[in-house]
């Protein structure tokens, strides 16, 4: 997949205290979706493949309105997988977000990787001290090899 | 990326969110971003690490007691020479907490989390 983004993917763990099919509908019911969600001044769901949700999250801060979140269905795999993509003001067109689910002692260990992220807003957001984090990084990596 | 990992100063732990502000509060300053870049590159005795800088050896060694108390920097004592290294996991969790997508993410899950032990 020919995506704009950076290759480095944020991937996201927990482990959840519940089923994997539990954990599964929670993200494609709209009320569970409007509670965990949430505050969610609208949610819409064609949970297939090949359909769309719009998900738009209200804000609290002063510097802007209401964030939409819109994406189609790549994979529907109950209670295995979701892979949808996702878009957003803060994403550089198409982004993706695969879900992962998977039997735990203590529930269900759920993986989110999400890939295709522009580079420049998770820097720019935190005004340079990405770019600086990231050349000492390089410095320690080396130095444990 | 780990992000259970702690260290023990001496006896107390500390939370997350405080070593996360003195890895913040250490990078803060000039003299010691250049001392976390000249310890990037290999470990340094503290003489090393101390000399670039116009400043005197007991003000260098207050900004690398900084270093150390965020974790960022371990010191090694051999015979007479106290060998600074850089330590990787401090920085880990410091890029890891500034990007904006993995913040939503893992707020979202805690969230997703609560939401299934309010329904249980």
């Amino acid at each position: 997949m020919n995506m704009p983004g950076t290759d480095i993917p944020v991937i996201v763990q927990r482990v959840l205290p519940v089923t994997p099919d539990q954990a599964f509908d929670a993200w494609l019911e709209p009320a569970q979706l409007r509670d965990w969600m949430g505050p969610l001044t609208d949610v819409q769901v064609d949970p297939k493949v090949g359909g769309r949700f719009r998900i738009v999250m209200g804000r609290e801060d002063a510097d802007g309105g209401p964030i939409e979140h819109t994406g189609e269905y790549r994979e529907l795999d109950r209670p295995n997988r979701l892979v949808f993509t996702w878009v957003s003001q803060y994403t550089d067109g198409e982004s993706v977000v695969t879900v992962d689910l998977s039997p735990d002692p203590a529930g269900t260990r759920l993986v989110l990787t999400h890939e295709g992220l522009p580079a420049d807003a998770r820097d720019g957001h935190a005004e340079g001290w990405g770019q600086f984090l990231d050349r000492y990084l390089a410095g320690a990596e080396s130095l444990k090899a | 990326m780990d992000m259970t990992w702690r260290i023990f100063n001496p006896m107390v732990e500390r939370s997350q969110t405080a070593l996360l502000d003195d890895t913040y509060a250490s990078l803060s300053h000039p003299v010691r971003r250049e001392m976390v870049e000249i310890l990037s590159e290999a470990p340094h005795r503290v003489t090393e690490v101390a000399a670039p800088f116009d400043i005197s050896l007991a003000a260098a060694s207050k900004h690398i007691q900084m270093l150390e108390r965020a974790g960022l920097v371990e010191r090694r004592i051999s015979g007479r020479d106290h060998v600074l290294s850089l330590r990787a996991e401090p920085l880990e969790a410091a890029a890891d907490w500034i990007d904006p997508y993995r913040r939503f993410w893992e707020s979202k899950l805690d969230r997703l989390d609560e939401h299934f032990r309010r329904k249980g």
